[in-house]
């Protein structure tokens, strides 16, 4: 009777629908991220009063009661799926592609300017460029702790936003040599996680120059991840 | 956990049993009446803990070795992995008499039938070899601009101490009273011994080199024509990133309530631009620079979880208000040390 009661309750734990661990499973990690703008001095004041834990959810909890008072807007969501241990990247924007080396404006080495003819004029040109990714990118490298329910996150979040261009060299007036270089306003946090499934993280913090509305003079940039573990269905 | 092994066990008398996949250990039989009795003196519990799998797959419980794993010479069978299972308890003390048992599920289960006495000498084994928890670091850094004479003459009555967090509560007041003025709050979650930075910057991209103007070498001029010129052109490019950065490596002490950081907190703005040239000349042959004003520390500190640090002072470019003539900038950092996950050891018991 022993040997049989102790038979049934092995095979029913091996056989029986267990949550397994990443390995076996195959489980998807469904990765959110949340760039959300608040007063700095509501951020600042609970800041002052609250010690950060490793779970945020009450934070983030807070920051809705600002959102739904008008207090803060979420500026951009982004939602991943990856398997645990693979690294994943998600982009939302511009290709912006710009120079970054010019040819100055070339004139000949010998010139004939006799019976009013015109000295010919060529102007400064981009000869090399490069591109960069406005908008959102999110890359994450997830792992899928051994208990199935903590998920370590190894991640880059940031915002993008091309704000103005610059003449150089800079003057009054308008150069037929001078050239222009963008200005990117990029919002970035590079870091490494622990968080529990479905709970947030505040990654990080910091200031931004201008509000998304004229209203919000000081506004605050809050960087959220939360992992949510997804067992497939059997 | 416990709502799911009591289904299992409900569901355990009916025999819906597939390949038995878990490793089992049991006892002999009773080979005397004598041992028979003995062992209907002591009652059986079977317990199931739930623990990380990977504690069952690691090598930490006997370095240099793992007892839960099948190796090569294990490969034909399971028995050697059982074996492995009982031997590693048993030679942390743990005895099994006649009717006990082990096994090692998938799904990081431990089960084990035995005696009430033997069963707590196992769980006071587990408490100690279980990770213990992930602990991670929440660095805030807070820039604060107030008047400078406020802060001399604080200076003058305090004396500085590690812990900052008198003087912050001070400039706190200080802000509600509009004598000072919170520029940055700058914060990140980091882990110990591992880099992160965050940054809140416009990517400002300029000249570094420029080529001169340029005339022909035989110019020809006549009816009043004038000579082609060229103006400089800049040819080479830096990037600064203006606004704040900050860039951390945090080390928690084993005591987990000292943190060490090695840390650069960074404020730049963009002050104006100078031109270069000897003398009065054309826009056309100028060459402009920006001017660049940097807030920037570079140091390493010892903070207690929670408390505050003051990193160092430095100068503003302009004061956050018009009044405050004579400003001054306070680096506070704060360190909270929480943690994102704890094992624990869950216990279902059968009878």
């Amino acid at each position: 009777m022993r040997r049989f009661a102790a038979s049934s309750l092995f095979a029913l734990v091996a056989s029986c629908s267990l949550p397994a661990t990443a390995d076996e499973e195959k489980v998807n990690l469904q990765v959110v991220s949340e760039t959300i703008e608040v007063e700095a001095s509501d951020f600042s004041d609970w800041l002052f009063e609250h010690r950060m834990e490793g779970d945020a959810t009450p934070l983030r909890e807070e920051v809705q009661k600002w959102i739904a008072t008008g207090r803060g807007v979420v500026l951009e969501t982004c939602v991943v799926s990856v398997k645990s241990g693979s690294r994943t990247k998600t982009e939302s924007g511009d290709e912006t592609i710009y120079p970054t080396e010019f040819d100055p404006p070339e004139l000949p080495n010998a010139l004939d300017l006799s019976g009013k003819s015109e000295a010919p004029n060529t102007v400064v040109g981009g000869t090399a460029f490069e591109t960069r990714n406005e908008g959102v990118n999110f890359e994450v490298d997830p792992v899928l702790g051994v208990d199935g329910a903590t998920v370590d996150l190894y991640l880059v979040t940031e915002v993008v936003k091309q704000t103005s261009r610059i003449r150089w060299p800079v003057s009054k007036e308008q150069l037929p040599s001078s050239v222009e270089m963008p200005v990117f306003r990029t919002q970035r946090v590079t870091t490494q996680v622990t968080l529990m499934s479905g709970r947030y993280v505040l990654l990080g913090s910091s200031r931004a120059k201008e509000g998304s509305t004229p209203e919000r003079k000081e506004p605050m940039i809050l960087h959220f991840v939360r992992a949510d573990v997804a067992v497939p269905a059997k | 956990m416990t709502i799911r092994f009591l289904f299992l066990i409900a569901l355990s008398p009916m025999g819906i049993c597939a390949p038995l996949q878990a490793q089992i250990e049991t006892s002999k039989e009773p080979s005397s009446p004598a041992a028979a009795a003995a062992e209907a003196k002591e009652e059986m519990f079977t317990n199931v803990y739930t623990i990380p799998s990977a504690f069952l797959d690691s090598s930490e419980i006997i370095p240099g070795r793992d007892p839960f794993s099948v190796s090569e010479s294990d490969s034909g069978g399971g028995d050697a992995t059982r074996e492995s299972v009982k031997e590693l308890l048993e030679a942390v003390g743990i005895s099994f008499p006649e009717g006990a048992m082990v096994t090692s599920g998938s799904n990081g289960q431990l089960i084990v039938r035995n005696t009430r006495a033997e069963l707590e000498k196992l769980e006071a084994y587990l408490a100690t070899i279980l990770p213990g928890p992930e602990k991670q670091l929440f660095i805030i850094l807070e820039m604060i601009e107030v008047n400078h004479t406020d802060f001399s003459e604080w200076l003058l009555s305090n004396q500085m101490e590690q812990d900052a967090t008198g003087l912050r509560r001070t400039v706190q007041e200080w802000v509600r009273e509009g004598r000072g003025t919170i520029l940055e709050t700058t914060t990140v979650m980091a882990r110990s011994g591992q880099r992160s930075k965050v940054e809140s910057i416009d990517e400002y991209i300029y000249p570094t080199e420029y080529d001169p103007p340029e005339i022909p070498n035989e110019v020809t001029l006549s009816d009043g024509a004038t000579a082609p010129i060229t103006g400089v052109t800049p040819t080479a490019f830096a990037t600064r990133n203006l606004g704040v950065t900050l860039e951390v490596d945090p080390i928690l002490s084993a005591d987990e309530t000292t943190i060490d950081l090695n840390l650069t907190p960074e404020r730049v703005e963009l002050a104006g631009f100078s031109e270069w040239s000897s003398e009065k000349i054309d826009e056309l042959f100028k060459t402009t620079q920006p001017t660049f004003h940097t807030m920037k520390t570079t140091t390493q500190v010892a903070v207690v979880d929670g408390g505050y640090v003051l990193l160092g002072t430095t100068r503003p470019l302009h004061p956050a208000i018009p009044e405050r003539t004579d400003a001054l900038v306070l680096n506070f950092v704060r360190v909270d040390v929480s943690t994102a996950a704890k094992w624990t050891l869950e216990k279902e018991e059968v009878k």
